[in-house]
């Protein structure tokens, strides 16, 4: 299963990126929003982590196109904040994602919402 | 006649500013653990040749230096919850936030570097690292907002 982590922080996308490597998916990587909503079309990935405070377009702004967009509309998005704040994740929805997770990201809690979004796997 | 307790007379912006110096010094304790305790495995790392997690190491105290840095930046927290209690909200909320950014990597790169060291001449520092690991859920702790969603 591909995954497109759109993730402006360096440490914070090497660190995210190589601990979902560990669990056997694939890594794609954008390191801000405008980037994001370009790899979205090119990759069609089977979903996408989208930092919510990102240079260039933010996380918002950058989910509501690719849910804008035929070809990456029906792609699963879950949107990552440092913020944790009442309202941050009707935000999130609202701007067309599809579920929301706080920074520090407590990975098993993260990967339960990748799999409860992803595609049914081939037996 | 009851008289009134001395402390009842604290104006509030002072109670207020008294409140934050106190969560200041509860944040500053923590910080400071996880710094020399992230220096103590980077050297013992370097001593037992784990060469190959010097890089991790690096980005974790990197980011313990940050945390520490924007601890620093609380110092004058107690003044300003005194003196303009709303720019003192906003300016709560972006450190708050900011925090949480070198947080997330320090427990990240510990996590990975625990599994890492589940056997081999990193094991022994294993124990150290999950220090850390507490140190950095004591902190996230101090710095939850009460109206947090998880």
């Amino acid at each position: 299963m591909k995954l497109l982590l759109v993730e402006d922080n360096e440490m914070n996308r090497d660190m995210l990126s190589r601990r979902l490597l560990r669990r056997g998916y694939e890594i794609v990587m954008a390191v801000d929003g405008g980037q994001g909503v370009e790899m979205a079309g090119l990759e069609l990935p089977d979903l996408i982590l989208m930092d919510m405070s990102l240079p260039v377009i933010d996380g918002w702004e950058a989910t509501r196109r690719i849910k804008a967009a035929g070809a990456t509309r029906h792609i699963p998005v879950i949107g990552l904040t440092a913020h944790a704040m009442a309202g941050d994740r009707e935000k999130a929805i609202e701007a067309g994602c599809d579920d929301y997770d706080t920074k520090p990201v407590e990975l098993d809690r993260l990967i339960a919402k990748i799999e409860a979004l992803l595609p049914a796997r081939p037996a | 006649m009851t008289q009134t307790p001395p402390f009842c007379d604290v104006a509030p912006q002072d109670a207020a500013a008294l409140q934050v110096a106190a969560m200041c010094q509860a944040l500053r304790t923590p910080g400071a653990e996880m710094a020399a305790v992230v220096d103590r495995v980077c050297e013992q790392a370097q001593a037992r040749g784990l060469d190959d997690a010097a890089d991790d190491l690096a980005r974790i105290r990197k980011a313990c230096a940050r945390l520490c840095a924007l601890i620093g930046e609380f110092a004058d927290a107690p003044r300003l919850a005194r003196d303009n209690p709303e720019q003192w909200l906003a300016t709560q909320g972006h450190l708050r936030h900011d925090l949480r950014t070198p947080l997330n990597a320090v427990k990240g790169y510990g996590d990975m570097l625990i599994d890492d060291w589940s056997d081999g001449p990193g094991q022994p520092l294993q124990d150290d690292l999950r220090a850390t690991l507490r140190l950095a859920d004591q902190l996230l702790a101090l710095i939850a907002a009460p109206q947090e969603t998880p």
